[in-house]
């Protein structure tokens, strides 16, 4: 990889160069809430910051969006061409990124997700763990890849990872100084350091078959606040589930196809036409969700959000260790 | 290319084969495989998964719908000369190449119907290449019968034994039983198992309305007939068809598999990993 | 031919067929699509007439009343319920349960006895309804995206997931955790998060997901929020109160 050295003062002109590239989206906070959110000036960005309530895969699988209209039986597609950057993201997002593309980027690849993904650049910062954090115990706590630029706080300025050509690209810009092994080790240390204040741990040796094992009756017990509301998967960075619905106008040949991010906890998931549903009950989705998210393979990134933004304030962690068989 | 976007196909011929099932001709191209399925869409009102019906071995492609929800309802109002969206095929379809050399059992029970008449036209097809072929077919009665003229066709043919039970009792089933008592019983499709002869080095490929699996996957077992042998097609939301929407994904624990890419023929050993498979 | 429509009122408060007038922008273009048989709300001109679909607002509060959607149901080929009044029974069911309505009647009325009249139900309760379009009042995109459908043949989407879905695709703060008795993880999604978008607690004007809700988890959940069970009661009776698992519910 290589490494360059950028001073705080300096980042103010990161930022200009990045909005040559394209429109810019940080971390904003407006009454005490913290999102993603189109910026035109750094002073506007929060820099050190815990969690945005949505995770910046918004950008790359939006919410809500039109993928096609139709005139008669013929479609047209809706395909964005836009540059942008995303910028200050935290690992445990970049991570959530690195498994996201390996569902939409995969052959045949999400043409909507592919073509966003390809045209943002991903900016990284180091962030600030607050006690529902446990990226450290998922292997999430470290970006390898998935940016093009990673900064790491070092005081007074940052040790900057490259991962990219564009990222390259940026790198070669004046204000950037060569960096090396000292602040690589010194950057190192202070991830370490961060990495040690996240009290969180969760063990995950096993899950998957205790998730399969655990009864009915230890289900209900720990879903029993559960609302359905679908909060959970809808903050998650690594939820892919979408619905897609067909949107008619009153002139009737002509409307679009919308999708819209979806939740397994809700009804229609595994509803079939006629009625039968595979999973008819919170246990059921529960059961399929944790199973999705650490039992067939580990695609929780630790980012705390399905335990901060839980109406019902059900804790991921709590409750797998709960099926561990520890103390609920 | 966009996964998404589907492609336009006319209606050539729609068809009533039961009260609530109609056989509708595409003209379209697949190059599909027995037990593939498509995402067709009408415009305005939604996609959904419908199995391909026809083998490719036969021209044109031909899709038999149940109504049973919106986009199906608006499928039955189609005529000649309309259009529909297609995409796909999907679905890894039945392993028609391994199989040959060795006997084929279809077992198949109401709509199941429809994917495995697409395996057995291959066979027909392709009948020099597989071993002996029979059919089970469970229905409810005669009027909901698919392919009438086809299976009342086979069942004088010595390319395939058809074994037929009903449900319900009707003037064609009391006839169809009193010319054949041996291959037409009243019952579930599973009674069917108690009047063939199973080689364990065929292969048995299933298909039919959700609870019937669990039971004849246990007629199977209990003749031990190898896991590895049985082939079985599953239907959940497939909304997306390409692995991604994780509507139709199954399993729990260390298995999960998403029916519309891994699936949705599995094997009988698929059944035994898989928490939920075959209920 | 122009596919015959009608449009009904009960006991309600008129406020959805306000919704349709109120159209203005797209009005003309849905009354052209249509073969407006009678809207009596808009017309007195009223067509004995079959219907291709017919949309009833209200709820069945009297004798007469039944015998009129009775009439209306077998005229039509397609029914559908506008409002929460005809899908749930609306505010005056809030006290179903509770004080039958020989007391209700007795308390306003005295002993005379002024006419007969039913404890307040949705459409549902006599008649088959094909396709429900909640809401106090209804949505008007929700509105004409149905009719659009209908028109065509085809029952709409019904949306079956809680308001919670669209607040989030909106990124909004959780009204729950802020301390609020919100009651969009009960309540049918499809207004857009219109009220807590605004930050104010979902009300359910749009009547619970049927089968789904889950009444007794957030009973829990709001009694570990320090809300008085008579106060959640109260709320979830507003809009909802002949669900049968509200119903129950204990002041």
């Amino acid at each position: 990889m290589r490494y360059a050295k950028l001073a705080k003062a300096d980042l103010p002109k990161l930022f200009q160069s990045l909005k040559g590239y394209g429109e810019v989206f940080a971390p904003v906070e407006e009454r005490g809430k913290l999102f993603f959110k189109k910026v035109e000036d750094l002073k506007e960005v929060k820099l050190a910051y815990t969690r945005t309530l949505l995770p910046p895969k918004k950008l790359f699988l939006q919410p809500e969006e039109e993928i096609m209209s139709y005139e008669g039986e013929s479609y047209t597609e809706k395909l964005d061409g836009r540059k942008a950057v995303l910028f200050g993201v935290h690992a445990c997002d970049i991570n959530g990124f690195l498994k996201l593309d390996r569902v939409f980027l995969d052959a045949p690849r999400d043409e909507y997700y592919a073509r966003r993904r390809e045209n943002t650049l991903v900016v990284g910062i180091t962030c600030v763990p607050d006690k529902y954090c446990f990226c450290t115990s998922v292997g999430s706590g470290y970006a390898s890849g998935g940016f093009d630029l990673f900064l790491h706080d070092l005081g007074k300025e940052y040790l900057v990872r490259v991962g990219s050509g564009e990222g390259y690209r940026l790198s070669k810009q004046d204000y950037f100084k060569e960096a090396g092994e000292a602040e690589v080790k010194l950057a190192a240390k202070l991830e370490e350091k961060r990495a040690g204040k996240l009290r969180r741990k969760i063990n995950l040796m096993g899950m998957g078959d205790l998730i399969e094992t655990e009864g009915k009756e230890g289900w209900e017990e720990l879903t029993a606040k559960c609302l359905a509301c679908g909060t959970c998967n809808l903050v998650c960075p690594t939820c892919q589930c979408y619905d897609v619905s067909d949107l008619l106008t009153l002139e009737v040949r002509k409307g679009t196809r919308v999708r819209r991010w979806d939740s397994c906890m809700l009804k229609r998931h595994a509803l079939v036409a006629g009625g039968l549903n595979f999973r008819p009950t919170v246990v059921e989705r529960t059961v399929n969700r944790l199973s999705c998210k650490v039992g067939e393979e580990v695609r929780c990134v630790g980012c705390g959000r399905c335990t901060v933004y839980c109406p019902a304030g059900i804790d991921f962690v709590e409750m797998l260790s709960a099926v561990r068989g520890e103390a609920r | 290319m966009n996964e998404l976007l589907p492609r336009q196909a006319k209606v050539l011929k729609v068809e009533e084969q039961t009260p609530i099932e109609k056989l509708i001709q595409l003209d379209v191209f697949l190059n599909h495989k027995p037990g593939q399925f498509v995402e067709v869409s009408v415009a305005g009102v939604g996609e959904a998964p419908i199995s391909i019906c026809s083998s490719p071995t036969r021209k044109p492609t031909e899709v038999c719908v149940r109504k049973v929800g919106r986009v199906t309802a608006a499928l039955h109002r189609l005529s000649p000369g309309d259009r529909v969206g297609v995409r796909g095929p999907y679905g890894n379809g039945f392993p028609m190449e391994r199989m040959k050399g060795h006997d084929l059992i279809l077992v198949s029970g109401g709509l199941g119907m429809a994917p495995l008449r697409g395996v057995l036209q291959y066979a027909l097809d392709h009948r020099r290449e597989y071993r002996e072929l029979l059919l089970l077919y469970g229905i409810r009665d005669y009027s909901l019968m698919l392919f009438k003229d086809e299976v009342m066709k086979l069942m004088d043919s010595k390319d395939c034994r058809v074994y037929l039970s009903y449900e319900k009792e009707d003037e064609v089933c009391k006839n169809l039983k009193k010319k054949c008592p041996e291959r037409v019983c009243e019952g579930v499709v599973t009674k069917l198992f108690g009047m063939v002869d199973l080689n364990p080095d065929g292969y048995v490929v299933v298909c039919g309305p959700p609870v019937m699996y669990r039971f004849v996957f246990k007629e199977l077992m209990d003749r031990n007939f190898p896991p590895e042998r049985v082939y079985m097609t599953m239907e959940r939301r497939m909304k997306c068809g390409i692995g991604k929407c994780r509507h139709c994904v199954v399993g729990a624990g260390t298995s999960m598999r998403y029916v519309c890419k891994d699936g949705p023929v599995f094997t009988g050993v698929d059944a035994l990993q898989i928490k939920g498979l075959i209920g | 031919m122009k596919p015959r429509v009608g449009i009904f009122g009960f006991t309600g408060c008129a406020g959805d067929q306000l919704m349709i007038l109120n159209l203005e922008d797209e009005l003309l273009d849905l009354v052209g699509a249509l073969d407006l048989k009678s809207f009596t709300m808009a017309s007195s001109a009223v067509e004995d007439s079959e219907y291709d679909v017919a949309f009833v607002e209200g709820s069945i509060t009297t004798p007469k009343q039944k015998q009129k959607l009775e009439e209306v149901r077998k005229k039509a080929k397609l029914l559908v319920a506008i409002g929460d009044c005809a899908a749930w029974g609306g505010v005056q069911a809030s006290c179903n349960g509770i004080l039958t309505v020989g007391e209700k009647m007795k308390e306003v009325y005295g002993d005379e006895k002024v006419w007969e009249i039913y404890e307040s139900k949705p459409l549902s309760a006599y008649v088959k309804v094909d396709f429900v379009l909640p809401g106090c009042p209804i949505e008007k995109e929700e509105f004409l995206r149905a009719a659009a459908s209908l028109l065509r043949g085809d029952l709409p989407e019904a949306v079956d997931y809680p308001v919670c879905v669209e607040c989030k695709l909106r990124e909004n703060g959780c009204l729950m955790l802020e301390g609020k008795l919100c009651l969009g993880p009960l309540t049918v999604g499809g207004c857009k998060a219109r009220c807590p978008s605004l930050r104010v607690d979902c009300i359910g004007c749009r009547g619970v997901i049927e089968g789904e809700a889950r009444v007794k988890s957030a009973m829990q959940v709001f009694k570990e929020a320090g809300f008085k069970p008579d106060y959640v009661r109260a709320r979830l009776r507003m809009f909802a109160a002949n669900y049968p698992e509200i119903l129950e519910v204990k002041g």
